[in-house]
């Protein structure tokens, strides 16, 4: 059994940093929430034969939402800087999207992640999430709805 | 129907999802006691590492070429000097040491899981650190100096290997250092310093390993040389390379074994009966991740010395190749990483089915 969670861990923890990172938006926390999970995870291994890599990420954005609501927590990222983004549209959309991001609240952002980056139908995200599927499309058009506003902010700027 | 603000989500995920990020960093918890022990190691240490390292800048430490001849277990491969009697080189980065031959591996102090609530088991003599994996020390109980083992370990020191005296060299992109146990001896502080003083840095270690891995990336492949082709292969070095992209320029040998002339043919003809192809699923990928992580064997046979690759992170060109052919993943390379320091370190399912332990 034991063996078993040793090769899911590996197998899975690439996408799963990846998806922490989307939520996050620094390596550092990223790794710190991963961490948790699995260890959380450890001894439960066993108990969840279905749908583990869906639990998984249930858990990571719970950890997620649960940092945010911490008081004191600053986190100081001390990798390189992203390079600035180019003069064309799409650059300053995406950068405008991933500026966005940090302001979603952390079940809101990992419904656009899911959607988004991992292509799941809302149906399966709402089943990921623990929440209805009407809530799961709610989510991502409202996160829609606002990146749609800035990009119009832009644009007339 | 994608719209701008959907494609905007997509290409800032795709931007910031792509970004190589290291697997879980190893971390370990502490008790006060060792919190009081890193301080004081920090404090005692500071001055002589500062001196030490102002001598290095003065007479930096030389890659040492062998002196002597190689003994023909490993003339083919080896760089380095014949080790003394009754001790043996090992190596990580670009730094090689000599240690007692009947020391063997260890990941005691820093084990891969301890989620089962398994104290990790103290080993009965002094070892070599294994180099750390991608995800450790979960869930372990909290340890004192009290069972520290005398160890020789690789690299920087940081206030978690600290735990009790050590002596180190820096060296090469990084150092060596021998832990001490808590209740040290003259004879033990002999021994680290014997250890110590045969630190080198090399181009090729004992293995024929040199501290850089040679390919950039996935698509690279090794010089032809048609693996079907060997004959009388009398050893073969087996490189174990971890992804350095945020570092490149910094050695990334995690460690080295030689397989003898029996082992070594062994695994040459498991690879040659793998089927041709590649493994993994590209599909997978985030670009580039892991493009620099594998490992390379160095084949030693009658017609020289030859490199074969290969690749078990990441999810593209995963297997085998010789620069001929490629080869899909079997179970043969399950030997490969059957003893440390060579670890599998993670991967598609389909590797660590293949090559996990």
């Amino acid at each position: 059994m034991g063996q078993n969670f040793v090769q899911w861990v590996t197998a899975s923890q690439r996408a799963v940093l990846s998806f922490a990172y989307l939520l996050c938006g620094d390596r550092e926390e990223a790794r710190d929430v991963v961490q948790d999970v699995y260890s959380r995870l450890a001894g439960k291994y066993d108990g969840i034969t279905d749908g583990i890599d869906a639990y998984a990420r249930r858990s990571v954005t719970n950890e997620v939402a649960s940092r945010r609501r911490r008081p004191g927590l600053v986190t100081v990222p001390l990798d390189r800087d992203h390079p600035a983004p180019d003069s064309t549209s799409r650059v300053a959309d995406k950068v405008l999207a991933w500026r966005l991001c940090d302001e979603l609240p952390a079940t809101q952002r990992a419904a656009v992640v899911l959607r988004f980056f991992e292509d799941r139908s809302f149906a399966e995200i709402g089943d990921i999430l623990d929440v209805p599927e009407s809530t799961a499309r709610s989510h991502v058009h409202r996160a829609l709805a606002s990146l749609r506003g800035r990009l119009d902010q832009e644009a007339i700027r | 129907m994608n719209d701008r603000a959907e494609q905007a989500f997509r290409d800032a995920f795709a931007e910031h999802g792509a970004e190589p990020i290291q697997t879980v960093r190893p971390r370990r918890r502490f008790d006060a006691r060792w919190a009081v022990a890193a301080i004081v190691a920090l404090i005692v240490l500071a001055i002589p590492l500062a001196l030490y390292q102002n001598s290095r800048r003065a007479e930096p430490v030389a890659a040492t070429p062998a002196t002597t001849q190689p003994t023909p277990a490993t003339a083919e491969l080896s760089g380095l000097s014949v080790p003394k009697e009754g001790w043996k080189w090992v190596s990580r980065g670009d730094v090689a040491v000599q240690v007692p031959q009947a020391w063997g591996y260890s990941d005691y102090l820093r084990p891969d899981w301890c989620a089962w609530g398994d104290e990790p088991t103290r080993p009965e003599g002094p070892y070599v650190a294994t180099p750390p994996g991608p995800v450790l020390a979960i869930g372990c109980p909290d340890v004192g100096p009290e069972v520290v083992r005398m160890h020789v370990a690789f690299g920087a020191p940081t206030k978690d290997r600290m735990p009790t005296e050590i002596k180190m060299r820096a060296a090469g992109s990084g150092g060596v250092w021998v832990v001490l146990e808590l209740v040290a001896t003259d004879d033990d502080r002999a021994l680290a310093e014997e250890i110590l003083a045969t630190t080198v840095t090399f181009e090729r270690d004992a293995s024929g390993c040199a501290p850089q891995v040679p390919f950039t990336s996935t698509d690279d492949r090794p010089d032809p040389w048609d693996i079907r082709t060997a004959a009388g292969v009398s050893s073969v070095g087996v490189c174990r390379y971890t992804d350095n992209a945020y570092s490149p320029e910094t050695p990334n040998l995690d460690g080295s074994r030689l397989l003898n002339s029996e082992e070594g043919a062994a695994l040459v003809a498991a690879i040659v009966e793998a089927p041709e192809g590649v493994s993994g699923n590209p599909e997978e990928c985030l670009a580039g991740y892991n493009e620099r992580a594998g490992v390379v064997l160095r084949v030693a046979d009658e017609s020289g010395v030859h490199a074969v690759y290969l690749r078990v992170e990441g999810c593209r060109n995963l297997g085998w190749d010789d620069g001929v052919t490629r080869r899909k993943l079997t179970d043969a390379c399950r030997p490969v990483f059957a003893h440390p320091p060579i670890r599998f370190d993670g991967g598609s399912l389909e590797a660590s089915e293949n090559c996990g332990a």
